[in-house]
């Protein structure tokens, strides 16, 4: 693909619904959409534990870190590419949407510096994000803004079948005075006296103008009042349209009664009320309009690191984040019927990496003209590239059974476009994903309190602590005082936690000197409860204590892991086991 | 996308730029990586007899609940203060370094001001290297404040690709063990604020707690956990600090010629520098006012200069330190001193009439108190216009989670059945869903908390049900606790953005 081919911004000044219909005819006529985005945030660039996928993530509580990153952070650019492949031929429509929310959507977001820094770098826009990005209310948001905001019509009138003799006397008085001012509005046009005298007549009976109508205005003070003025406005004439008035709250606060001049007049009022609704809810949906024209289509969805990126499209456009991976999924499958996971695509196909077409350029046809001022249209490649590894996979003939391959997201793999956008790093991620051992979490514990150097030196002294530790492990350091450890034989790990809670006394040495140990059940724990701030070691600690079950904290499924040992996990393990 | 304001202006060496030429233009330098700035206004600041300063941060308060409220003691005021200073992060930071000459016709002082806008990386902002946190590399925005910024123009662009990145005083001495991260250009702008320190220099802000909680926690160490400790630290740093805000407040002579008018930074500049704020317009210059000028001169000759605009850094140092000016004269204060002995020092920080505003700043709200960091106290300002009633709170109660249709009257009504009917004083609502109650007497704190928990027990039984209070505690979701509870709600880290979210995720007793 060209570096010169044209994608489509859209800022608040260009998203009218004229565009959204556009892309939706784009939509329309092709296979499938491809989704990218860009955040506050990059979860392979995190430096911290509860930002980073470490090797022993599973797919549970990877999915709560990313739940916690959809909540911190903010998306800034969502790039959407409709594309259809023809023969040898792709053809793309890549638009890029620059977002900022509203105080309303988002009171304050995190973001992490060095990653804005990195995008600012590569030319990133904030300026163009901030001064000029579209914003959007969530499915739930706007039902709940529709709830405050309702419309003016939609007001039932609940006749009360017995009304007090209050509310006939309050009835009368207000029939009398609308009845005598509607009688003013039919003579005015008629009135010999000028202008002026209109005026002033206007001015007495508290006459305003809504629009070109005139119109009154009825302060309310209780639902009853509200239901009681509606029934006497239906009850004098069909040319009267009341308009109930609503303050922030969407408290009723005083009814507007409009004066039509006939049918047609009526029925325009109302029309112009309903546009004017439209246009509210358009530019209160805001980019909202895009996802649901994309869920609508139904069309399947390639994209990549989709753990992270549906989450967070979940919780900005769709609904607060439910606290389990199987209801997020099941709520996702609602709205986005077929995902297509690249980074599963790849794990999958890893065995065939070298039936992977190196020599083949991709095709691409992108039918927008470039702008007149063709200025920063090189925002949001990132969805090209998804389509240029989807074709890529493609041409593997592996997905001729593409239908397999949907919903199943690869939530340990997070990977940067950047690298495998290009032929040689996708083989050699292709390469890596073998040297990836498999284990499952009952091979874990935990390990903290210790005083070492190094990883090397750690493991020197757990020799000598007990001799499980002389069998054969590895062993990450994840921050300054805390470690995981993974033995290669099943079993070991129930044996050495047995070990742990009666504090047998080959153990003695261990604990005396401080150091804990604890199994997978308690990094699940502190995930689920949200134990996110401090230190790792603060939080198994923090959760061991609370823990009067006696049990040795073992995980609560067998679940297995990819255990990556490229994986580097502190900056400070200068020394490698 | 945001217009780029200002040119690159070459000036002569030592011409002078007046503000005098256009309503409101003043040129301000415009420091980002690679300019050069350490040389010349390190000796700018050494000459100056003060050097004001300003801030603009990426926020203020990270959900409405953390924003100061009437009812918030000292240690709340505190706690949210420092929150804000350690997680926000710093966008500019202006220093406007103001050097006095003596008018060879007049023999009048005036003074030379030489506003500077430091554009800086967020990428430094957090000091807590050593510290409980590991998140150093994320700061947060309000979202509202970024759309303020926006409004004024504020270039992020600038901030994310040239800011200038810093090394606090606590991260350089931890970053020895690791020199690669300790570049040269990393601690040079720090050193501006080292030199600001060893100078003992007069420190002039507007409104400038907040300014000044961010200069510790971005260029010293990470705040201290009490109001007291942090007071004596940063006077031990900065030991010379004027407060314009709480001059104004606290000055007779000043309250009365600004009555009734704003005292934003903005207002105060327009109402008492006239002729500096809308030179060029034929106002006849006034004897007393003290005539500030702009050198926008520049040794090296390619830096770049825009003109200041209403909340970019270095444009807002520069109008409080004219507000200063202008306020010395008001207090009586003349400038000769500042020229006539050169054996003195620091002429102003040790003048009679300034001295007793000194290190008084006013704080985040107006509780009537005033910061004094000389002695790291919080004490009573008398002369503060007070706007609300004095709060016990030791009779105050914190519900929340309660139904979100029960309203002030609702609540006052149901308690005034059990406790009286002026048993309530008054009840603040923090948001949506939660509230302070003020009763009338201390022992009605423990009643309703002790009410609460039996009511709680006998949850099916009908005394509970018909029971007036029932009304609160509907839903069985609203917990409840005493003014100590607020506080430790408020001191957990997190942010969500409703109250009873954070009560209930901090694990708070109830």
């Amino acid at each position: 693909m060209s570096s010169h081919t044209v994608i489509k911004q859209v800022t608040k000044s260009t998203f009218t619904p004229s565009l959204l219909r556009e892309l939706k005819s784009h939509i329309d006529a092709c296979d499938f959409v491809s989704l990218s985005s860009i955040k506050t945030f990059s979860a392979t660039s995190a430096s911290s534990w509860r930002r980073r996928l470490l090797p022993f993530d599973t797919a549970e509580t990877a999915y709560l870190k990313a739940k916690l990153a959809a909540e911190s952070f903010q998306i800034l650019n969502v790039s959407i590419c409709p594309f259809r492949v023809d023969g040898s031929k792709v053809v793309a429509f890549p638009y890029n949407f620059h977002l900022f929310p509203r105080e309303e959507q988002s009171y304050s977001f995190s973001c992490q510096a060095s990653y804005l820094e990195s995008l600012a770098r590569k030319g990133f826009d904030f300026n163009l994000c901030i001064y000029e990005g579209i914003s959007y209310l969530s499915r739930v948001q706007e039902s709940l803004a529709k709830r405050r905001n309702a419309s003016h019509l939609d007001f039932k009138v609940f006749s009360k079948s017995r009304k007090s003799v209050a509310d006939s006397l309050f009835m009368e008085r207000i029939k009398a005075r609308i009845q005598y001012w509607r009688k003013s509005c039919l003579n005015s046009n008629k009135s010999p006296h000028g202008d002026l005298a209109n005026s002033l007549r206007q001015l007495i009976l508290g006459t305003q103008l809504h629009g070109e109508r005139p119109c009154m205005t009825i302060d309310v003070c209780s639902d009853n009042q509200l239901n009681l003025i509606l029934e006497t406005v239906n009850g004098i004439s069909d040319s009267l349209v009341p308009l109930v008035v609503r303050n922030s709250l969407g408290t009723p606060t005083s009814v507007r009664v409009v004066f039509t001049s006939s049918e047609e007049d009526k029925s325009a009022l109302l029309s112009d009320i309903d546009h004017a609704e439209e246009e509210q809810n358009f530019n209160l949906r805001g980019f909202r309009e895009v996802m649901d024209l994309i869920s609508n289509s139904q069309k399947p969805i390639v994209s990549i690191n989709c753990l992270n990126d549906f989450a967070f499209f979940h919780e900005k456009f769709i609904a607060p984040l439910p606290p389990s991976l199987h209801e997020f999924t099941c709520s996702l499958k609602m709205v986005f019927p077929k995902i297509l996971d690249l980074g599963h695509l790849m794990k999958e196909i890893g065995p065939l990496k070298n039936a992977m077409d190196t020599s083949s350029s991709l095709n691409l046809e992108v039918p927008f003209q470039a702008d007149r001022d063709g200025g920063q249209s090189n925002q949001g490649r990132n969805a090209l590239k998804i389509i240029s590894l989807f074709v890529k996979l493609n041409y593997l003939h592996i997905c001729n059974n593409i239908e397999g391959y949907f919903n199943i997201f690869h939530p340990t793999a997070c990977m940067e476009l950047e690298s495998v956008g290009c032929q040689d790093d996708t083989n050699t991620y292709l390469t890596h994903q073998e040297d990836i051992a498999k284990l499952g979490v009952h091979n874990l514990v935990f390990l903290w309190g210790f005083n070492a150097a190094s990883s090397l030196q750690l493991k020197d002294k757990l020799r000598k602590y007990h001799p499980i530790f002389h069998e054969n492990f590895d062993l990450k350091v994840i921050d300054r005082n805390c470690a995981a450890i993974a033995f290669q034989r099943q079993g070991a790990v129930v044996e050495l936690l047995k070990e742990i809670k009666p504090r047998s006394s080959s153990i003695e040495n261990m604990i005396s000197d401080g150091v804990i140990i604890a199994g997978f059940g308690a990094y699940e724990k502190v995930c689920r409860m949200g134990l996110w701030d401090g230190r790792l070691a603060d939080s198994l600690q923090t959760v061991v204590l609370s823990d009067n079950t006696n049990s040795p904290l073992l995980a609560e499924k067998s679940t297995e892991i990819c255990w990556d040992n490229e994986v580097m996990l502190d900056q400070n393990e200068y020394l490698k086991v | 996308m945001a217009a780029r304001r200002g040119l690159l202006l070459r000036r002569p060496l030592c011409s002078m730029a007046t503000s005098t030429s256009r309503k409101g233009k003043v040129e301000v330098k415009q420091v980002r990586r690679g300019d050069s700035y350490h040389d010349s206004l390190t000796s700018l600041i050494q000459s100056a007899s003060f050097v004001a300063l300003d801030a603009e941060m990426t926020g203020v308060a990270s959900t409405p609940w953390r924003d100061s409220f009437e009812w918030d003691s000292a240690d709340v005021r505190f706690l949210k203060l420092r929150h804000s200073a350690s997680r926000f992060a710093l966008l500019q930071f202006g220093l406007c370094p103001f050097i006095p000459q003596r008018d060879a016709s007049s023999g009048v002082v005036s003074f030379v001001a030489h506003p500077h806008t430091f554009h800086l990386s967020p990428s430094s902002s957090s000091s807590s290297s050593e510290g409980d946190y590991d998140d150093d590399d994320e700061f947060l925005c309000q979202t509202s404040s970024l759309h303020f910024l926006a409004t004024h123009r504020h270039d992020f662009n600038t901030s994310l690709r040239r800011g200038l990145s810093y090394l606090s005083r606590a991260r350089e001495k931890a970053a020895v063990a690791a020199p690669l991260l300790c570049t040269e250009s990393a601690i040079g702008f720090r050193h501006l604020i080292d030199l600001l320190s060893s100078h003992n220099k007069l420190i002039v802000g507007h409104n400038c707690i907040l300014d000044i909680a961010h200069m510790f926690d971005k260029f010293i160490a990470p705040i201290p956990s009490t109001m007291e400790q942090f007071m004596k630290e940063v006077h031990q740093i900065f030991p010379n600090v004027i407060d314009t805000k709480h001059i104004m407040n606290a000055n007779r002579t000043v309250q009365l010629l600004m009555r009734n008018k704003s005292k934003s930074l903005s207002s105060a500049f327009s109402s008492l520098c006239p002729t500096i704020s809308s030179a060029g317009y034929h106002r006849s210059v006034r004897a007393s006012d003290v005539n500030v000028k702009v050198q926008a001169h520049d040794d090296e000759g390619s830096s770049l200069f825009n003109s200041g605009a209403k909340h970019e850094a270095g444009y807002d140092a520069f109008m409080t330190g004219c507000v200063f000016t202008q306020l010395c004269v008001h207090l009586g204060i003349t400038f000769d001193q500042c020229l006539s002995d050169p054996s003195i020092s620091d002429p102003l920080q040790s003048n009679v009439k300034l001295k007793p505003y000194l290190n008084h700043l006013y704080p985040t709200w107006n509780s009537g108190t005033v910061l004094d960091f000389t002695t790291g106290t919080e004490k009573p300002e008398g002369t503060y216009k007070q706007k609300y009633p004095k709060v016990e709170l030791k009779n105050i109660v914190l519900i929340w989670g309660f139904s979100s249709v029960l309203k002030y009257k609702n609540l006052k009504g149901c308690i005034a059945k059990v406790f009286g009917p002026d048993s309530v004083i008054s009840v603040f609502f923090i948001d949506a869903t939660a509230a302070l109650i003020q009763f009338r007497k201390e022992e009605f704190v423990k009643d309703f908390l002790a009410l609460k928990e039996s009511l709680e027990r006998r949850k099916d039984d009908p005394i509970s049900i018909l029971h007036p209070l029932s009304v609160i505690f509907e839903g069985g979701n609203t917990k409840a606790g005493d003014y100590n509870t607020y506080k430790d709600v408020i001191a957990c880290n997190q942010s969500k953005v409703l109250f009873k979210d954070q009560a209930d995720g901090s694990g708070v007793a109830c």
